[in-house]
């Protein structure tokens, strides 16, 4: 008796499994169609299409505020916010088209912007500079006001003559009278690194001008296009 | 005047009327247009009340104020129908608005920009509004 109850339940589970419809495997089409939208280009583009979509529907109820139609719904909060969400994903699109910049160009930037020069000449004993070269000062600093991302470092020492440890004092402060200097002509003092050396090595008690200076170094660590697009 | 001189004096105003230019015979087919399938069509009011009410609140609620506010209007449209068809040849403003029921079927509809209470807020299922 049984295995007239095995057989017809066989046969309807071998129906049943060939009615099965077959699931496609789509793993390789997800990947692919995430790959297009990968990469900062890729995530502009898609930012740019929320965009365009999102203003889409809030210029579609505009026209339905214009003409008094959809009366009965509220539709204007949903235009705000797709237009708010539109400026958003514009922001955002403007943000990843920046990086991608910088990807693609950055390093082609600011190699020769590299600066390396004496800035400041000091008597002897003297923080206040008798010479300096404003032009240089003036460029390092709007070129750092322009790039907030850059450093400059001011170095200063002192020649042999005096104390060492009044040497060093003396070796901050022209330091800082150069610092003062940059952040007039626009640095932020956050990009400005001071390295006060006190005497440079030589014979002691010797007066030399070559030392008695402050010299500024820019560097430029981090490339980025578009710094104020916040 | 006798009744023919009345019959004949209507017919040449409409007739005066439906010739003055060419926006006014646009105005005159769309109108017409718009009474006769408002006549016609009218009692889609009924499901279009319910489903969106059904939409908007719930089946029970489809199906009781859905059915009587789809009938006013119903009735409403046919008798706005016939006033368009009735006053065609006379250029004016829509009576209905959407001016054939299934325009924007979320709408609630309006007559002479007047609407009933008890109407839904939201896009129904047949229409999202685009």
């Amino acid at each position: 008796m049984k295995k007239y109850h095995y057989l017809p339940l066989a046969i309807l589970i071998l129906l049943l499994t060939a009615c099965a419809t077959p699931k496609t495997d789509t793993e390789d089409l997800k990947a692919e169609i995430k790959a297009a939208r990968s990469g900062h280009y890729g995530q502009a583009m898609w930012h740019q299409e929320q965009s365009e979509e999102d203003l889409e529907t809030a210029n579609e109820i505009l026209g339905h505020l214009e003409k008094n139609h959809y009366w009965n719904i509220n539709e204007k909060q949903k235009a705000l916010d797709a237009a708010k969400s539109a400026a958003r994903h514009r922001l955002e699109a403007e943000k990843e088209m920046c990086l991608w910049l910088t990807e693609v160009h950055g390093h082609n930037h600011h190699k020769k912007e590299s600066i390396h020069d004496t800035v400041a000449y000091f008597k002897t004993g003297s923080a206040v500079p008798f010479k300096t070269k404003d032009e240089t000062i003036g460029k390092v600093g709007n070129w750092l006001e322009a790039h907030p991302d850059a450093t400059a470092t001011v170095t200063a020492s002192t020649d042999t003559v005096g104390k060492p440890a009044y040497n060093q004092d003396l070796s901050e402060r022209r330091a800082q009278a150069v610092i003062q200097r940059l952040v007039a002509s626009g640095a932020r003092p956050s990009q400005l690194i001071t390295k006060a050396i006190g005497e440079v090595p030589g014979a002691d008690n010797t007066p030399d001008q070559e030392n008695r200076v402050a010299i500024v170094i820019t560097s430029h660590p981090v490339y980025m296009d578009c710094p104020n697009v916040k | 005047m006798s009744k023919n001189k009345i019959l004949a004096a209507c017919i040449l105003t409409c007739a005066l009327m439906m010739t003055s230019t060419a926006k006014a015979e646009s105005y005159f087919i769309d109108k017409l247009s718009q009474g006769i399938a408002n006549i016609a069509f009218g009692f889609i009011e009924i499901p279009k009340n319910v489903i969106n009410i059904t939409s908007d609140q719930n089946i029970f609620l489809g199906l009781t104020w859905g059915v009587i506010r789809g009938i006013v209007h119903g009735v409403s449209r046919t008798l706005v129908g016939g006033v368009e068809v009735i006053t065609s040849p006379v250029p004016s403003s829509e009576f209905a608005s959407p001016a054939y029921v299934w325009n924007r079927f979320s709408e609630d509809s309006r007559y002479f920009g007047l609407h009933y209470p008890g109407y839904w807020t939201s896009y129904g299922p047949l229409d999202d509004g685009e």
